[in-house]
This record gives structure tokens, C-alpha cells and sequence, in this order.
């Protein structure tokens, strides 16, 4: 009798990021997204492994890999999952069941994107948008990009306006440096008000990206 | 997903020049395991609580203000009814020193005020309810971040007349202790008080809510009426309708804001608080341009008080309703538009020029949260016809299943027409005239105003 595990099964089950299975255990295609996107290691249990050489994360990982180009193969044509999908990882060593590489190198590409994608659906952006308005005066970005590195910060992306005399400037900094070297954000903030100040701008603003999502993105 | 120039300007203008801003933070506390009989115990456990609880509130929301760069105004505090946690207490005096054990403990957390010296008396009041009642007079006047609440009538239960009968009493008393009546400006009474209000002076944390619960009330009239006149300005108002779908995406994106920081507060606040509501009125500050009067006048009426005025605001409020479910699935509170007449700078303007009177608050009131709200009457006004102006406001609310409230501030040695300036976000009063005539002979009857039949729905 096969048993089936599902997503649910499986958060009952995790013990140390490890997910012990047994030779009579099918994993559906959402549990074992559901594991990779944690980053949980399948681990199969030592009687069912003792004749056989346990198996390896790599082979695991290509034998994810190529349940779910099967699936995502089967997505791309638009035809509804083969019924006889591929079986699941229950074989001990890579031997047994050689993973069958993408048709094309494009496709493992796409699956490499695809893979990753799914490591990182969860992570938040952590991005600053700084805002500076004032006169315009020469080397005012130079000066504001300048203290960005210094605190550690990573300029994404830039937008300009300038009226006459006055400029508008938008700033899209990549935070993970800054709390990589140990600076907090209100450091970060007031870093870059007191430079703007120091060149005569009249607004300085800097804010969390959260926000403007929260506020402009359904 | 990437943000456009346009969204980041759009935002930007909102904050900084159209008084965008999370009106509050409350952080509701549950207190009902207090040993309630021994006063010591009671007070020394209720600043333990409340102190370990709500610490570093401010902290973390002066952390989240600099983040994210939206002003969080006030962060309070609001407990469980105190007539609850001193069900022991046999003295109104006791409950004033519980009164100032709650005001040491706010001041010493830094918050604005503390909210919950509060009573359920709707369908009856317990001889702690009774001291509690009997001591606000005392524990509001000498107190200065303690508010408190009266629940004195629901749509399930009818109104409980001889508590209104005796509120008026303790409003009138508490009223003279002070030239400018500032104590009932912490005191407000309800009909169909709702338990997880984040907005002072009506806030407990009620008794069906988790230990600790941190509500948000968004604020916003500024970033509604400058977008109405921007619209109009620019002839892109063609009809009601587009009125109506300008406010609702506002509301969208205010409420947005609000929940997002509301959350960000509650986890670095940590387990066992839980994120509660968000609170979708728009709460007016005496700040230029941030006023719910100002936008009816944008809408087109003369003066706020003129006819049509109930009409405008009822389709207000429904438009931030509206949106506002639209952006968060944990709308609750108040939820509705406030028109406190001392804190909305354009409502004090309308009750100058004459157009806006007691009467025509009252009408206001049916159509929004929450009722007759930062009223002056002359303090010389009898106590049975406040009272009449009590028991006039709930009945709307226990008719029409919706929340409504008094807080009304009979101010002594004044007459119709003075001004008396409160500061802050209290703003000024002026004294509104109150009908000659009376209802002594109605409120003197005592009992209760049995439920309307549709309270009857099982």
C-alpha cells in the first residue's frame, strides 16, 4: 500500500530541517515544493537505505529538479499533467534512475530560474526610496550617491527632474549592505539629511520601500 | 512591480503637505485576572501589567515613524474596563486611586492618555459600576492621560435611562470642577460601544479580545479634500459618482499605510501582542485643510450645516468604508468619518458663521461614527436636558444598529457664542446654544427604553 504525503503531512513531520521518508512514500509535486522552497532536506530512512548507498543531495536535487521540469514541460504545452508523471524520489541512489536532462539547454536554464524563483518568492524587498528636492547645484548626485556608499548602501535605481533652477531627485538604495556593516536606519537617514543639508537642498526624505508598496500595489 | 516616480510623488505629497498620518496606536491590555478585592494589590498588579506590556510601545513606534516616514501621532493605551478589574472595590475613592495608579503608569510609558476607565451599565449597573461612575468626577479632574467610557445603551438592550440620568449628573459636576470643562473632554458615553476602538476618549480593549492587542485608527480628512479640490480644479469631477470613487481609492491607500505600520509596530512589539483592527475614520485635526467640514464644503455646500450637509457626509462615509474594507480584512473599531466640532478647524468655522447647530450635529450624527462629539453647551444648562441630548443621540444608535457617542463639555460662566481654546489636538471650543425647553418630566421617570423590535433576531 502506498502512502501519500501532503503539504499539511508535512509540517507535522519536519524534525532539524529533515524529512525522513520511507520506501512506501509518495511525495506530491506541492509537498516537494513545499520542501525545497523551505529548504528542507529529504533524509529516507536507514532500514529502507541499509543495502543501498544513501543517497546524496545532489542527486536528490536533480531528481526535484526534473519532477518539476516534467511538470512545468507539461504547463508550457498547455496540456494537462501527464498521468503518469514521473515517480517520485524514492530511488536510494542516482544510478538506479538516471535524471533525464532537459531536450534543450534552454530549458534547463528556464528550470534553473524557475528553481530559484521559488527559493525566494517570500523575501521582501529591503530598499530605501530617498527623496531630495533643492536648487540645483553642481555635483548634487555625486555628493548623495557618494554618502549612500559610505554607509554601505547600493544605488538600484535613479530618477531625475529638474525645473529651472530646482531639481527633484529619486533614489532607489539596496539596504543590505547598510545592515550588513552594522548601521541602522535611522543612521542611514540621518547620514544622508545632514549631507543634503550640507549642499542646500530644501527636502530631504528617506523611507522604506515597504510602504510606498503597502500603499500602491494590490 | 516596480514603483513609479509617480506613485513615490503621489505618496510624498500625502505626508508632507496633506497631513497624511496614523492618528493612533493602542495598544488594548487585558486586565481581568486583577486581584480585584485588596486596592494595594490591585494597583501595584495593574502598573506591573500594564508597564511590562506597553514599555517600549513608543519606542518601536518612533522607530517605525523614522522607517517608513509616516507621523504616527498618538500611541495609547487602552485596558479593560476598570469598573471590571476593581469588581471588588466598594468605594468611589478606591477607583480614584486606581485612577492615578493608571495615569503614573501612562506618563512613566510616555503614551498620550489611557484609555478604559470604563463601565458597561447598558442593561444595569453593579455596585462597582456605581463607584466607578460615582468617582469620575474626581479621577478625570485629577488625572491628565486617564479617560474614560460609559456604555449606557445597546440595540439588544435598550437604553438605561437612569444611567444617562446620572451621567448627566457626573458630566455637570465634573465640568464645574475646571473653567474650561477639560475633564469631559475625557469622558465620552455610548450606545453600542465597540470593544477594539483605537480612538481616545471611548477606547477599552474589550472582554472578548486576546491578551494584547494593538489597534490602529488612520486619520486623512487633509489628503481626501485636497484631492477633491485638485479634481475639481482641474474639471474632472463630472459627477456624485466620481466623488465617490475619488474617496474610496484614497481611503484604499490610507488604510493600506495604516495596517502595514500597525503590524510593523505589533511584531517588534512581540509575542503575545496580536495585530487587531484598523480603524477606517477619518479623523480630523485642528491643522488647516485637515477637516471632514472642509471637505463637505468641497463637495459644494455653502457651509457646513447647510442643507445638504447630511446627505454629503453620509455618501463620505460610505465611500471610506468602502475602500477601506476593499484594502484590509480587519476594518473594525469606529470606522466612519468623526466631526468633533473643537478639532476640526472647519467645523469650529461653521458653528461661527451660525450654519452648524446642535440640532443639525445631532442629524449628522445618523449618518457617522460616531456622534455628538467635542460639544459646548453654556454651563448653566440644566442637568435633565443634557441628559435629553444624551438619550436623543443613543436612541440613534440603538435604532439604526450603529455605534454613537456624547462627549459634551458644559462649560461654566460661558453663553452661546463664546469661544474657549482647549489647545492642542483638542483645538477651540464655541459654546453652541441649546433649545430653552426642557425634559425634565421624561428623564425623571426613570427605567429603561425597552430594545427597538428589531433588536428581537434569533
Amino acid at each position: 500500500m502506498k502512502r501519500v504525503i501532503t503539504e499539511q503531512d508535512i509540517e507535522g513531520l519536519i524534525q532539524n530541517n529533515a524529512f525522513a521518508v520511507d520506501r512506501d512514500t509518495l511525495l506530491t509535486p506541492g509537498a516537494r515544493e513545499f520542501l525545497s522552497r523551505k529548504g528542507i532536506k529529504v533524509t529516507y530512512e536507514t532500514s529502507y537505505n541499509q543495502a543501498n548507498t544513501p543517497i546524496t543531495d545532489d542527486a536528490l536535487a536533480r531528481i526535484i529538479e526534473e519532477v518539476v521540469s516534467s511538470e512545468l514541460k507539461a504547463q508550457s504545452k498547455g496540456a494537462s499533467p501527464k498521468p503518469d508523471m514521473p515517480k517520485p524520489a524514492v530511488s536510494p541512489s542516482p544510478a538506479a534512475e538516471p535524471p533525464a536532462r532537459g531536450d534543450a539547454e534552454g530549458d534547463d536554464q528556464y528550470l534553473g530560474r524557475v528553481l530559484d524563483a521559488m527559493h525566494h518568492t517570500d523575501v521582501s524587498t529591503n530598499r530605501a526610496i530617498v527623496t531630495v528636492v533643492g536648487r540645483n547645484t553642481p555635483g548634487v548626485v555625486a555628493r548623495i550617491s557618494t554618502a549612500v556608499a559610505q554607509v554601505g548602501g547600493d544605488l538600484a535605481d535613479m530618477n531625475q527632474v529638474i525645473v529651472g533652477d530646482y531639481f527633484s531627485l529619486i533614489f532607489v538604495v539596496d539596504l543590505s549592505g547598510v545592515e550588513k556593516s552594522g548601521h541602522s536606519f535611522r543612521l542611514f537617514k540621518e547620514r544622508l539629511q545632514n549631507e543634503a543639508a550640507d549642499i542646500g537642498c530644501v527636502k530631504t526624505l528617506v523611507m522604506h520601500e515597504d510602504i510606498f508598496r503597502a500603499m500602491h500595489k494590490v | 512591480m516596480l514603483l513609479t516616480s509617480k506613485e513615490i510623488h503621489e505618496t510624498i505629497r500625502m505626508i508632507e503637505e496633506e497631513h497624511l498620518d496614523i492618528r493612533t496606536v493602542t495598544l488594548g491590555i487585558n486586565l481581568l485576572d486583577a486581584p480585584s478585592k485588596n486596592l494595594e494589590a490591585l494597583c501595584r498588579f495593574v502598573y506591573d501589567r500594564i508597564y511590562d506590556r506597553a514599555r517600549r510601545l513608543v519606542e518601536f513606534a518612533q522607530e517605525a515613524e523614522d522607517r517608513y516616514g509616516i507621523p504616527i501621532v498618538n500611541k495609547r493605551i487602552s485596558i479593560t474596563p476598570a469598573a471590571l478589574v476593581g469588581s471588588g472595590l466598594k468605594h468611589p475613592e478606591e477607583f480614584v486611586a486606581l485612577a492615578s495608579t493608571l495615569d503614573k503608569v501612562a506618563e512613566d510609558c510616555g503614551v498620550d492618555y489611557l484609555a478604559g476607565f470604563s463601565a458597561l451599565v447598558h442593561k444595569g449597573a453593579t455596585e462597582a459600576d456605581m463607584c466607578l461612575m460615582n468617582s469620575i468626577p474626581m479621577a478625570l479632574s485629577q488625572t491628565k492621560r486617564v479617560c474614560g467610557s460609559i456604555n449606557l445603551g445597546t440595540t439588544r438592550t435598550g437604553l438605561n435611562m437612569d444611567a444617562i440620568r446620572h451621567m448627566a449628573y457626573v458630566i455637570k459636576d465634573l465640568a464645574s470642577r475646571d473653567s474650561r470643562a477639560m475633564g469631559c473632554a475625557k469622558l465620552v458615553v455610548f450606545c453600542n460601544a465597540p470593544e477594539d476602538n483605537p480612538f481616545i476618549a471611548g477606547a477599552f480593549h474589550g472582554v472578548g479580545c486576546p491578551d494584547v492587542q494593538l489597534n490602529v485608527g488612520v486619520s486623512g480628512p487633509g489628503v481626501v479634500r485636497a484631492a477633491l479640490q485638485r479634481a475639481r480644479n482641474q474639471g474632472r469631477l463630472q459627477n456624485l459618482q466620481d466623488v465617490a470613487e475619488m474617496v474610496k481609492k484614497i481611503a484604499f491607500q490610507i488604510t493600506r499605510a495604516g495596517e502595514f505600520v500597525g503590524r510593523e509596530v505589533t511584531r517588534k512589539l512581540g509575542e503575545p501582542v496580536k495585530f487587531g483592527i484598523v480603524d477606517l475614520s477619518l479623523a480630523p485635526t485642528p491643522a488647516l485643510g485637515d477637516s471632514i467640514a472642509d471637505i463637505i464644503e468641497v463637495m459644494g455646500v455653502e457651509s457646513t450645516g447647510a442643507p445638504g450637509t447630511t446627505a454629503a457626509l453620509a455618501m463620505l462615509v460610505d465611500a471610506v468604508k468602502k475602500g477601506g474594507v476593499m484594502a484590509s480584512t480587519s476594518v473594525g473599531g469606529l470606522s466612519g468619518a468623526f466631526i468633533p466640532v473643537s478639532e476640526d478647524q472647519g467645523m469650529v468655522n461653521a458653528t461661527a458663521r451660525g450654519s452648524l447647530s446642535l440640532e443639525k450635529m445631532e442629524a449628522m450624527t445618523a449618518v457617522c461614527s460616531v456622534g455628538l462629539d467635542m460639544v459646548a453647551v453654556p454651563g448653566d444648562t440644566p442637568a435633565t436636558t443634557i441628559a435629553g441630548i444624551i438619550a436623543d443621540e443613543l436612541a440613534i444608535g440603538m435604532v439604526n444598529n450603529k455605534t454613537t457617542a456624547v462627549r459634551i463639555l458644559p462649560v461654566p460662566n460661558t453663553r452661546p457664542g463664546d469661544r474657549v481654546d482647549l489647545g492642542g489636538l483638542l483645538g477651540e471650543l464655541i459654546i453652541m446654544a441649546v433649545p430653552p425647553y426642557g425634559c425634565e418630566g421624561f428623564v425623571n421617570l426613570r427605567g429603561f427604553i425597552p430594545p427597538p423590535i428589531h433588536s428581537v433576531r434569533n
